[in-house]
């Protein structure tokens, strides 16, 4: 290669890029694919990983496209944040002291009750699981939030990555315009959540893989981009600043350098799919069966998203479901919200074909008190609470685990963070089991301990 | 992949024991140690020692159990470490688990890699050495530091390198290209000290450190009305006339830890304590590192379970030295009480014990304590003055823990001078700079040591702590390949917010400050100095599509843009936007990208030269540190 002789940006050596079987895909700026090539011969464009399928590549054949569309599975995880209390929601103890006024309904499956704020997902119980035993160890949000969201305990000086991202990496693709692990959350605060929210995602798997985020004022850089700058002039400028960058990662070994490219390469195509983040752009029809909160419309974009290959849309809106004071007030305005969007979303799901390739997961990071506290409150329960997940690799109306009749302690199969894990994993078809590979690092695998996963629930 | 890790754990140094860069002491600090962490340190360690043996320290490791020896040195078959590892082991270990063929093969491995000398009980303390200067002490214990670990280290920065690096530590910003040809102009010999010396008592020295500080004892704001705050209530101010009259570090200190302003110079510190409005616990755990210069968190429900000397009294006994406090409404003052504050509190096995103010330095501060049901009477007798609006108890806890942590406290200076290195050459003597206990040894210890000796001995003298660092050799490295406690090579750091935002618009041409810019920047790239550096998405949209960045990049009379565009071709454009931007000019490769670029964009000039402007801007070589 002859750097010193190109005196037009876009043709740099005034050949066809030799690429065997690259059709004129009419998807990528030609110029920027042959400057890219350019790059990636001289070893300076990101290496793909072995083990993540190229988008683009799989595109130069169009019946592999499809395959690869179809294979793709998916996970919408409904991030009750604060913690839903499980007996306003799936394990209601009607007539008891711990019972709350709301009472309990009869469901599709024939001896579960949910509580009867819950109607329509009363109706579709047969196509729901439930799992009534979670007893997890951490009572306090930042720590319980971490638990849930990583699947395994806390290791002093590791970050073991979230749920999202260890799926962007097992299940994303790489070069996918649309972002691999998408976080919708217009809510800047929500107490530790926040804090949360600010620390470290993607943990040892690197920046790459930590989320999206996008919703309310997060979108808005997307609009704003747009107009300002035209498309063709903000590719090629990227193109350069990419090319300084990885010249000083190689030059100097910086790993600023590198972590600069992977956080951009995530920017790269997002204009393409900008629409899809737009809640405005959503069919009115649907906005309006779903209702009118951001978590609501929220959920209907992740429905979309998936619908058009997001692996991984998680949805939360601050920390919302943490009722220490009102709480019955509060989870009487909360759960009939969850319990219609829960209904269209399944419902939707289904029906467009997605629900057996998208796994479903709809909880918090514990449960709430059997009792009240003086201020007409429930206080965080770990010890025994409630969670539904469906859809991908997953049976269809199953309710497992019971807890006491005041719901205090589990009396059946007890199951925690590491169950929850493995099954959530198998469901998708990734090996729960499988070593991180980390040299210079302590063994990690994806769930420790063996922990069984939640064999009745899954297909 | 995380070659970063992989960098940052190698070579962390075993305690005293095991001598530099022997297999044995990688093997252990990399991964022998990690693995008895999560496998055995529960029963065999600070919280517990069963049947006498310890495995958290080299020390406990090598002293072995009450059956004595468990670990032969080059011979794992004839140790029990080994051995009962073995599924079929008589005395199985761990009892309830069955460690993985590659861990057990770990352990074998490290055994069989030690050598008797590795076992040598600890070298005796000597006096400190005697160094003409506090530089020649860095430069002869870090250049001894490469000879032990055979490293060759890189070879110096250029001049202009130097000087960019200088103008961003101590005043947060590059230079203009007008004051990198005045010290490229000035004598050779004197040059150096005689940038530091004005830097050091420039008006931005104050504002950077302030900006260094503010990040440490306080972290980001959480809310842009929580950065007003600070502000208003005298927070920064303080700080920065600290910085600015070079105040000792330990009046500082203790000005913050009393939080009872009383001399003007005072006002503003009491914010360290007001801003975290009465929880005592978040207090003790932001103390911690100021005085003692590691963090305790681990230590509320048991002691720390990985460090021995952090015990839960330690930790209670810090609560307890500020739970009698109260923020006093409308203003920054943090009154104290009289009586109260006698907590207990219990460990994981619920056993219960009486909360006393108890220092990590040693000490503890005697108090009468009432009896479980008397109750105490507060009266206006125990206040020096009942009728003041913030009163002063006679006997004042606060005050008590103050003295005793900024007087005979020598992790005080250890704590500051570890810091402040970590600041200036990216990483800690101790890594992490926050966490200086018996788990991170330091990996120049008789550096350290007399550091700190010497920091405690001239007054605490911040200004001459800094400047000795900036003029050391260390300071001055390009990069290398090599273990960065060799400190054989510069390690990489990220800019602040800050420092970038004044640097972009000095790069375009225009004056440093601008509010606006400063505080986007600050919400899109909050870190500062990370452990890890991670560039999220929404920092790489901030960059690509900030309208506050591309304002900047307007034409604007003298500015960059205005230059460039009067300049006739390419190549002469080219030259003059990597000046402006890195103060160097382009290696062949990047003048043929870039001219190449500019020619691509011929018919718009003006939008290119912005665009060029941009790309060297956002990239890594401007972020980081040169």
């Amino acid at each position: 290669m002859n750097p010193g002789s190109p005196e037009t940006f876009s043709d740099p050596d005034g050949r066809e890029p030799l690429e065997v079987g690259h059709p004129k895909c009419g998807q990528c700026r030609v110029d920027e694919h042959r400057l890219h090539r350019r790059l990636f011969i001289k070893g300076l464009a990101g290496g793909a990983l072995a083990s993540m399928a190229s988008f683009t590549g799989l595109f130069h054949n169009p019946l592999f496209a499809a395959q690869t569309k179809k294979a793709q599975k998916h996970c919408i995880l409904l991030w009750l944040c604060g913690a839903p209390s499980q007996f306003e929601t799936w394990d209601p103890k009607p007539g008891r002291p711990s019972g709350g006024p709301f009472g309990s309904i009869p469901t599709k499956v024939s001896g579960v009750h949910f509580s009867s704020l819950l109607p329509r997902c009363a109706g579709i119980a047969d196509k729901l699981n439930i799992v009534r035993s979670m007893k997890t160890a951490q009572p306090e949000h930042l720590q319980a939030i971490s638990l849930l969201q990583r699947g395994n305990p806390e290791r002093a000086g590791f970050t073991r990555p979230t749920l999202g991202s260890v799926c962007s990496q097992a299940m994303g693709q790489l070069d996918s315009p649309i972002p691999n692990f998408v976080f919708l959350d217009p809510i800047p605060g929500g107490n530790e959540f926040e804090t949360f929210k600010a620390g470290n995602w993607a943990g040892w798997l690197g920046a790459e893989y930590a989320p999206v985020r996008l919703g309310g004022e997060y979108t808005q850089f997307l609009e704003a981009g747009a107009d300002s700058i035209p498309q063709h002039d903000r590719e090629s400028r990227e193109t350069l600043r990419r090319f300084l960058t990885a010249k000083y990662q190689r030059d100097r070994k910086s790993g600023v350098a590198r972590s600069q490219n992977a956080a951009f390469e995530r920017l790269k195509g997002m204009t393409a799919s900008a629409d899809l983040f737009d809640v405005n752009k959503l069919p009115p029809k649907d906005r309006e069966r779903y209702g009118p909160s951001s978590f609501a419309q929220h959920s209907l974009m992740a429905l979309n998203l998936v619908g058009h290959g997001a692996p991984f849309v998680m949805v939360a809106n601050g920390m919302n479901w943490d009722n220490h004071v009102f709480q019955h007030e509060i989870h009487q305005m909360l759960v009939p919200e969850l319990d219609r969007v829960l209904f269209h979303l399944v419902t939707d799901l289904e029906q467009r074909g997605l629900l057996d390739s998208t796994l479903v997961i709809a909880m918090g990071e514990f449960g709430r008190t059997p009792w009240m506290n003086g201020a007409r409150g429930r206080d965080h329960y770990p010890n025994a609470w409630s969670l539904m997940m469906t859809g991908c690799g997953l049976k269809r109306g199953v309710v497992t685990g019971a807890t006491d009749e005041d719901g205090v302690e589990v009396i059946e199969k007890p199951y925690n963070e590491q169950n929850l894990f493995a099954t959530i994993f198998s469901a998708l078809g990734i090996d729960p089991y499988a070593e991180y590979d980390l040299p210079g690092m302590p063994t990690f695998h994806r769930v420790e301990n063996q922990a069984e996963p939640i064999r009745e629930l899954l297909a | 992949m995380c070659c970063k890790s992989v960098l940052a754990l190698w070579g962390f140094l075993a305690a005293a024991q095991i001598s530099g860069a022997t297999d044995a002491a990688v093997l252990w600090t990399s991964k022998v140690q990690p693995l008895l962490d999560v496998n055995c340190i529960k029963c065999h360690g600070p919280l517990q020692q069963k049947s006498g043996l310890e495995l958290d320290t080299i020390e406990e490791l090598i002293k072995g159990g009450d059956d004595g020896a468990v670990v032969v040195p080059g011979k794992p078959q004839e140790s029990r470490l080994y051995k009962n590892l073995a599924s079929d082991a008589e005395q199985h270990m761990p009892p309830k688990k069955q460690l993985t063929e590659a861990d057990r093969k770990t352990v074998r491995e490290w055994i069989a890699s030690m050598s008797a000398a590795d076992v040598n009980p600890a070298p005796k303390p000597r006096a400190p050495r005697h160094f003409e200067s506090v530089t020649q002490a860095i430069d002869t214990l870090i250049s001894e530091g490469w000879q032990r670990r055979k490293v060759k280290p890189a070879s110096a920065v250029d001049e202009r390198t130097w000087c960019r690096r200088v103008y961003l530590d101590l005043a947060g910003r590059i230079c203009t290209s007008a004051e990198l040809q005045a010290f490229l102009r000035a004598p050779a010999d004197s040059r150096r000290a005689a940038l530091v010396d004005r830097l050091l008592t420039s008006d931005e020295y104050p504002v950077r450190m302030r900006e260094l500080w503010d990040f440490f004892l306080m972290g980001r704001p959480k809310r842009e009305r929580t950065e007003d705050q600070r502000k208003n209530n005298g927070w920064w101010a303080f700080l920065e006339n600290g910085f600015r009259n070079n105040r000792p570090w330990n009046d500082m200190v203790r000005a913050i830890a009393l939080a009872r302003p009383e001399q003007p110079e005072d006002k503003g510190a009491s914010w360290f304590l007001y801003e975290r409005r009465d929880d005592y616990q978040e207090i003790a755990e932001a103390v911690a590192p100021l005085i003692y210069g590691t963090k305790i968190n681990c230590a509320q429900c048991h002691d720390h379970p990985l460090v021995r000397e952090i015990k839960q009294a330690h930790y209670w006994g810090l609560v307890a030295a500020y739970n009698r406090g109260k923020n006093v409404e409308g203003g920054a003052d943090v009154s104290e009480s009289a009586i109260g504050g006698f907590v207990n509190y219990s460990n994981l096995k619920k056993e219960s014990k009486p909360a006393i103010v108890t220092l990590l330095s040693g000490g503890t501060v005697q108090e009468d304590r009432p009896a479980a049901d008397q109750k105490e009477e507060d009266s206006e007798d125990k206040y020096v003055d009942p009728k003041a609006k913030v009163r002063v108890p006679k006997f004042s806890r606060r005050a008590a823990f103050t003295d005793a942590a900024t007087r005979n406290n020598p992790l005080l200076a250890r704590a500051f001078v570890n810091r402040i290195w970590s600041a200036f050459l990216g990483r800690g003597i101790v890594q992490p700079a926050d966490e200086m206990n018996a788990r991170n040894a330091p990996s120049h210890p008789e550096l350290l040591d007399w550091l700190a000796q010497d920091f405690a001995a001239h007054k605490y003298d911040v200004r001459r702590e800094v400047k000795a660092i900036v003029l050391s050799r260390v300071y001055a490295l390009g990069t290398a390949e090599a273990p960065p406690e060799a400190f054989a090579g510069a390690i990489e750091r990220p800019l602040s917010a800050e420092q970038l935002a004044r640097s972009w618009r000095i790069a375009a041409g225009l004056p440093p400050d601008d509010d606006t810019l400063r505080r986007a920047t600050i919400t899109a790239l909050p870190d500062v100095l990370p452990k890890d550096y991670n560039a999220t998405y929404q920092q790489a949209q901030f960059l690509a599509s900030s309208s506050m960045i591309a304002g900047i990049l307007k034409p604007e009379p003298a500015s960059t843009m205005t230059r460039l565009t009067a300049l006739p071709d390419p190549v002469a454009r080219v030259r003059e936007a990597f000046l402006a931007t890195y103060a160097r000019l382009p290696d062949s490769e990047e003048a043929a990208q870039a001219r190449a670029f500019l020619n691509s964009r011929s018919k718009q000039p003006a939008e290119a030269n912005r665009d060029l402007l941009w790309a060297m801007m956002t990239s890594a070589e401007f972020l980081t540190m040169p």
